[in-house]
Protein backbone atom coordinates (compact mmCIF):
# COMPACT_ATOMS: atom_id res chain seq x y z
CA UNK A 1 0.00 0.00 0.00
CA UNK A 2 1.46 3.57 -0.97
CA UNK A 3 0.98 6.39 1.09
CA UNK A 4 0.11 9.70 -1.13
CA UNK A 5 0.26 13.40 -0.52
CA UNK A 6 -1.81 15.58 -2.74
CA UNK A 7 -0.69 18.34 -4.07
CA UNK A 8 -2.84 21.62 -4.67
CA UNK A 9 -2.30 23.39 -8.25
CA UNK A 10 -3.02 26.93 -8.77
CA UNK A 11 -2.07 28.63 -12.34
CA UNK A 12 -4.59 31.31 -11.74
CA UNK A 13 -1.60 33.70 -11.12
CA UNK A 14 2.10 33.19 -12.44
CA UNK A 15 5.65 34.80 -11.93
CA UNK A 16 6.61 35.87 -15.38
CA UNK A 17 9.19 34.09 -17.15
CA UNK A 18 12.59 35.98 -16.72
CA UNK A 19 13.26 36.40 -20.63
CA UNK A 20 12.70 38.87 -23.03
CA UNK A 21 9.15 39.14 -23.71
CA UNK A 22 7.07 37.80 -26.91
CA UNK A 23 5.58 40.37 -27.99
CA UNK A 24 4.98 43.63 -29.62
CA UNK A 25 5.44 46.46 -26.62
CA UNK A 26 2.79 49.88 -27.38
CA UNK A 27 3.10 53.35 -26.95
CA UNK A 28 3.36 56.46 -28.86
CA UNK A 29 6.98 57.62 -27.67
CA UNK A 30 10.29 56.85 -28.93
CA UNK A 31 13.23 55.17 -27.28
CA UNK A 32 16.00 56.67 -26.65
CA UNK A 33 19.48 57.27 -26.65
CA UNK A 34 19.61 60.41 -29.50
CA UNK A 35 22.78 58.52 -30.61
CA UNK A 36 25.67 55.79 -30.28
CA UNK A 37 25.38 52.12 -28.87
CA UNK A 38 22.53 52.04 -26.39
CA UNK A 39 22.54 49.85 -23.45
CA UNK A 40 19.69 47.93 -21.20
CA UNK A 41 17.75 50.64 -18.81
CA UNK A 42 17.94 49.75 -15.27
CA UNK A 43 15.34 47.26 -14.33
CA UNK A 44 11.82 48.96 -13.74
CA UNK A 45 8.97 47.89 -11.81
CA UNK A 46 5.97 46.99 -13.77
CA UNK A 47 2.90 48.38 -13.08
CA UNK A 48 -0.67 47.36 -13.80
CA UNK A 49 -1.70 43.55 -14.89
CA UNK A 50 -2.90 41.60 -12.09
CA UNK A 51 0.47 40.47 -10.09
CA UNK A 52 2.56 42.19 -8.57
CA UNK A 53 6.46 42.63 -8.21
CA UNK A 54 8.09 41.91 -11.54
CA UNK A 55 10.87 44.32 -13.22
CA UNK A 56 12.03 44.55 -16.93
CA UNK A 57 14.89 46.23 -18.92
CA UNK A 58 14.56 47.75 -21.72
CA UNK A 59 17.08 47.96 -24.91
CA UNK A 60 16.22 50.33 -27.65
CA UNK A 61 15.93 48.64 -31.32
CA UNK A 62 17.81 48.97 -34.26
CA UNK A 63 17.99 52.70 -34.69
CA UNK A 64 18.30 55.43 -32.22
CA UNK A 65 14.92 57.37 -31.51
CA UNK A 66 12.98 54.16 -32.31
CA UNK A 67 9.19 53.52 -32.05
CA UNK A 68 8.69 51.70 -28.55
CA UNK A 69 7.64 48.57 -30.36
CA UNK A 70 10.98 48.03 -31.71
CA UNK A 71 12.29 47.94 -28.34
CA UNK A 72 13.26 44.72 -26.18
CA UNK A 73 12.27 44.05 -22.92
CA UNK A 74 13.53 41.32 -20.65
CA UNK A 75 12.15 40.55 -17.72
CA UNK A 76 14.81 40.60 -14.42
CA UNK A 77 12.56 39.85 -11.69
CA UNK A 78 8.88 37.33 -12.62
CA UNK A 79 7.18 38.91 -9.63
CA UNK A 80 3.96 36.87 -8.63
CA UNK A 81 0.55 36.51 -10.09
CA UNK A 82 0.26 37.50 -13.84
CA UNK A 83 -2.05 36.04 -15.81
CA UNK A 84 -2.13 36.44 -19.92
CA UNK A 85 -3.95 38.93 -21.13
CA UNK A 86 -2.73 41.51 -18.02
CA UNK A 87 -1.55 44.95 -19.26
CA UNK A 88 1.49 46.19 -17.61
CA UNK A 89 3.22 49.56 -17.79
CA UNK A 90 6.71 50.56 -17.71
CA UNK A 91 6.97 53.97 -16.65
CA UNK A 92 8.77 56.93 -18.70
CA UNK A 93 12.13 56.12 -18.36
CA UNK A 94 15.03 59.40 -18.27
CA UNK A 95 17.76 59.60 -20.40
CA UNK A 96 21.29 58.83 -18.80
CA UNK A 97 24.46 58.28 -20.71
CA UNK A 98 23.51 55.31 -23.27
CA UNK A 99 21.09 53.46 -21.25
CA UNK A 100 18.04 53.10 -23.00
CA UNK A 101 15.50 55.59 -22.04
CA UNK A 102 11.79 56.35 -23.08
CA UNK A 103 9.50 59.34 -23.77
CA UNK A 104 6.03 57.32 -23.11
CA UNK A 105 4.74 54.98 -20.60
CA UNK A 106 5.10 51.70 -22.36
CA UNK A 107 2.50 49.35 -22.26
CA UNK A 108 2.55 45.49 -23.03
CA UNK A 109 0.02 42.86 -22.87
CA UNK A 110 0.94 39.39 -21.75
CA UNK A 111 0.80 36.96 -24.22
CA UNK A 112 0.54 32.87 -23.11
CA UNK A 113 4.55 32.38 -24.14
CA UNK A 114 5.09 35.08 -21.70
CA UNK A 115 4.64 33.15 -18.91
CA UNK A 116 6.13 29.82 -17.26
CA UNK A 117 4.35 26.26 -18.14
CA UNK A 118 2.02 24.98 -15.38
CA UNK A 119 0.57 21.93 -14.50
CA UNK A 120 -2.71 21.13 -16.11
CA UNK A 121 -4.53 19.14 -12.96
CA UNK A 122 -6.08 20.38 -10.25
CA UNK A 123 -4.24 18.69 -8.05
CA UNK A 124 -0.68 16.06 -8.34
CA UNK A 125 -0.61 12.87 -6.00
CA UNK A 126 3.01 12.45 -4.64
CA UNK A 127 3.82 9.04 -3.28
CA UNK A 128 6.23 9.97 -0.28
CA UNK A 129 7.80 6.28 0.17
CA UNK A 130 11.03 6.67 -0.77
CA UNK A 131 11.41 10.43 -0.05
CA UNK A 132 13.93 11.17 1.88
CA UNK A 133 13.75 14.79 3.20
CA UNK A 134 13.24 18.01 1.87
CA UNK A 135 15.76 19.93 -0.10
CA UNK A 136 15.61 24.08 0.71
CA UNK A 137 15.72 26.67 -2.02
CA UNK A 138 16.23 30.39 -0.75
CA UNK A 139 14.93 32.26 -3.47
CA UNK A 140 11.63 30.71 -2.19
CA UNK A 141 10.81 29.87 -6.54
CA UNK A 142 10.41 26.38 -6.05
CA UNK A 143 11.28 23.64 -3.68
CA UNK A 144 12.65 20.11 -3.82
CA UNK A 145 12.05 17.03 -2.31
CA UNK A 146 14.98 14.52 -2.25
CA UNK A 147 14.02 10.56 -3.21
CA UNK A 148 16.22 7.44 -2.20
CA UNK A 149 16.82 5.58 -5.30
CA UNK A 150 18.85 3.63 -6.41
CA UNK A 151 21.69 4.48 -8.94
CA UNK A 152 20.33 8.36 -9.53
CA UNK A 153 19.97 11.46 -7.63
CA UNK A 154 16.56 11.74 -8.13
CA UNK A 155 13.57 14.65 -7.00
CA UNK A 156 10.36 16.35 -7.41
CA UNK A 157 10.61 20.14 -7.75
CA UNK A 158 7.74 21.46 -6.99
CA UNK A 159 7.71 25.18 -8.96
CA UNK A 160 5.86 28.04 -7.21
CA UNK A 161 4.17 31.74 -7.15
CA UNK A 162 4.51 33.80 -4.22
CA UNK A 163 7.84 32.07 -2.65
CA UNK A 164 10.37 34.83 -2.05
CA UNK A 165 13.83 34.86 0.43
CA UNK A 166 11.66 36.16 3.09
CA UNK A 167 9.31 32.88 3.24
CA UNK A 168 11.47 30.03 1.96
CA UNK A 169 12.17 28.72 5.35
CA UNK A 170 7.98 28.50 6.40
CA UNK A 171 7.49 26.85 2.83
CA UNK A 172 10.26 24.08 3.83
CA UNK A 173 8.38 23.52 6.66
CA UNK A 174 4.85 23.25 5.42
CA UNK A 175 6.11 20.79 2.77
CA UNK A 176 7.63 18.55 5.24
CA UNK A 177 4.79 18.78 7.36
CA UNK A 178 2.69 17.54 4.74
CA UNK A 179 5.29 14.78 3.41
CA UNK A 180 5.76 13.89 7.21
CA UNK A 181 1.96 13.21 7.71
CA UNK A 182 1.45 11.25 4.41
CA UNK A 183 4.14 8.93 5.65
CA UNK A 184 3.26 8.49 9.41
CA UNK A 185 -0.89 8.27 8.30
CA UNK A 186 -1.71 4.97 6.56
CA UNK A 187 -4.66 4.61 4.15
CA UNK A 188 -4.58 8.58 4.24
CA UNK A 189 -3.99 11.10 1.64
CA UNK A 190 -3.39 14.56 3.42
CA UNK A 191 -3.25 17.67 1.63
CA UNK A 192 -0.02 20.00 1.11
CA UNK A 193 -0.93 23.52 2.22
CA UNK A 194 1.36 26.55 1.41
CA UNK A 195 1.97 29.75 3.31
CA UNK A 196 -0.20 32.43 2.66
CA UNK A 197 0.05 33.74 -0.70
CA UNK A 198 1.88 31.10 -1.81
CA UNK A 199 0.95 28.36 -4.41
CA UNK A 200 2.05 25.83 -6.60
CA UNK A 201 1.66 25.83 -10.06
CA UNK A 202 3.88 22.85 -11.50
CA UNK A 203 5.43 19.74 -10.55
CA UNK A 204 8.86 17.78 -11.98
CA UNK A 205 10.42 14.33 -11.60
CA UNK A 206 13.93 14.89 -12.61
CA UNK B 1 6.05 2.74 8.20
CA UNK B 2 9.00 5.06 7.67
CA UNK B 3 11.60 5.67 10.63
CA UNK B 4 11.58 9.40 10.49
CA UNK B 5 14.08 12.06 12.47
CA UNK B 6 13.20 15.31 12.94
CA UNK B 7 15.59 18.87 13.48
CA UNK B 8 15.11 21.86 14.79
CA UNK B 9 14.71 24.77 12.50
CA UNK B 10 13.82 28.24 12.14
CA UNK B 11 12.06 30.56 10.72
CA UNK B 12 13.91 33.69 10.63
CA UNK B 13 11.59 36.25 9.88
CA UNK B 14 9.29 35.01 12.60
CA UNK B 15 11.74 33.53 15.31
CA UNK B 16 9.77 30.24 15.30
CA UNK B 17 11.58 26.67 15.75
CA UNK B 18 9.38 24.19 13.67
CA UNK B 19 11.54 20.87 12.55
CA UNK B 20 12.39 19.51 8.89
CA UNK B 21 12.43 15.74 9.02
CA UNK B 22 14.69 13.19 7.72
CA UNK B 23 13.31 9.51 6.45
CA UNK B 24 16.11 7.82 8.25
CA UNK B 25 15.00 4.08 6.79
CA UNK B 26 18.35 2.38 5.28
CA UNK B 27 20.80 5.13 6.66
CA UNK B 28 23.17 2.97 8.67
CA UNK B 29 25.77 5.02 9.83
CA UNK B 30 26.75 8.59 10.37
CA UNK B 31 29.95 10.47 10.47
CA UNK B 32 31.37 13.82 10.62
CA UNK B 33 32.25 15.72 7.48
CA UNK B 34 33.25 19.14 6.58
CA UNK B 35 31.47 19.62 9.89
CA UNK B 36 28.31 18.06 8.46
CA UNK B 37 26.83 14.89 9.82
CA UNK B 38 26.90 12.52 6.85
CA UNK B 39 24.19 9.92 6.64
CA UNK B 40 24.80 6.63 4.87
CA UNK B 41 22.52 4.87 3.46
CA UNK B 42 22.53 1.38 2.27
CA UNK B 43 21.47 2.26 -1.62
CA UNK B 44 23.51 2.04 -4.54
CA UNK B 45 24.63 5.54 -5.87
CA UNK B 46 25.58 6.76 -9.64
CA UNK B 47 28.43 5.23 -9.92
CA UNK B 48 30.39 2.03 -9.08
CA UNK B 49 31.46 1.95 -5.37
CA UNK B 50 29.37 4.34 -3.77
CA UNK B 51 26.02 4.69 -2.22
CA UNK B 52 23.81 7.46 -1.29
CA UNK B 53 23.92 9.69 1.45
CA UNK B 54 22.34 13.23 2.97
CA UNK B 55 24.81 15.61 4.53
CA UNK B 56 22.97 17.04 7.61
CA UNK B 57 24.15 20.79 8.17
CA UNK B 58 23.73 22.66 11.22
CA UNK B 59 24.28 26.45 12.49
CA UNK B 60 27.35 24.78 14.49
CA UNK B 61 29.79 22.58 13.11
CA UNK B 62 29.00 19.03 14.19
CA UNK B 63 31.17 16.98 15.68
CA UNK B 64 32.33 13.33 15.43
CA UNK B 65 30.37 12.92 19.06
CA UNK B 66 27.34 14.19 17.18
CA UNK B 67 27.63 12.08 14.89
CA UNK B 68 28.30 9.27 16.43
CA UNK B 69 25.00 10.40 18.75
CA UNK B 70 22.85 10.61 15.22
CA UNK B 71 24.11 6.83 14.82
CA UNK B 72 22.44 5.92 17.72
CA UNK B 73 19.45 7.88 17.21
CA UNK B 74 19.15 6.17 13.32
CA UNK B 75 19.66 2.79 15.16
CA UNK B 76 16.56 3.17 17.12
CA UNK B 77 14.46 4.64 14.95
CA UNK B 78 15.11 1.87 12.55
CA UNK B 79 13.72 -0.18 15.63
CA UNK B 80 10.53 1.51 15.88
CA UNK B 81 8.51 2.31 12.51
CA UNK B 82 6.65 5.14 12.34
CA UNK B 83 8.57 7.16 15.42
CA UNK B 84 10.18 10.60 14.67
CA UNK B 85 12.21 11.26 17.51
CA UNK B 86 13.76 15.29 17.59
CA UNK B 87 17.54 15.38 17.12
CA UNK B 88 19.08 18.37 18.60
CA UNK B 89 23.10 18.47 17.98
CA UNK B 90 24.62 17.05 20.80
CA UNK B 91 27.69 19.70 20.99
CA UNK B 92 25.68 23.18 19.91
CA UNK B 93 25.37 25.77 23.00
CA UNK B 94 24.49 28.77 20.96
CA UNK B 95 22.06 27.60 18.72
CA UNK B 96 19.81 25.23 19.89
CA UNK B 97 20.93 22.59 17.83
CA UNK B 98 19.33 24.08 14.82
CA UNK B 99 19.99 23.20 11.56
CA UNK B 100 21.41 25.45 8.87
CA UNK B 101 18.51 27.89 7.34
CA UNK B 102 20.02 27.56 4.08
CA UNK B 103 21.05 23.83 3.12
CA UNK B 104 20.05 21.91 5.57
CA UNK B 105 20.20 18.53 3.65
CA UNK B 106 22.22 17.84 0.59
CA UNK B 107 21.84 14.95 -1.50
CA UNK B 108 24.92 13.35 -3.24
CA UNK B 109 26.69 9.73 -4.25
CA UNK B 110 29.66 9.10 -2.33
CA UNK B 111 32.24 6.30 -2.12
CA UNK B 112 31.12 3.87 0.46
CA UNK B 113 32.77 4.43 3.39
CA UNK B 114 35.68 2.04 4.91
Amino acid sequence: MSNYVIIPIDASGLPLATSALSGTATGGGTVGPASGTATASDAQDLGGGSGSGAKATVLQGAANNAAIASATITITDGGQGYKEGDVVTIPIIAASGQKTSTTAVVSYTILAADLPTADSQAEELLPVEDVACVDVVTSGASIDILLKQASALKKWTLTLNGGSGDNYEDIAIHVNDAIQKAMQAENKQPIMTFPIGVSCYDIVLS
Amino acid sequence: MASLIKFPYLQSNTDLTSNLTLNVDGAYRCEAVSNNIRVYYNIIGSSAGEIIAIDVDFKTDATSADAAALELMVKAAAQAPGSCELFVLPSDITNDGELATNTPFAMSSVAEPS
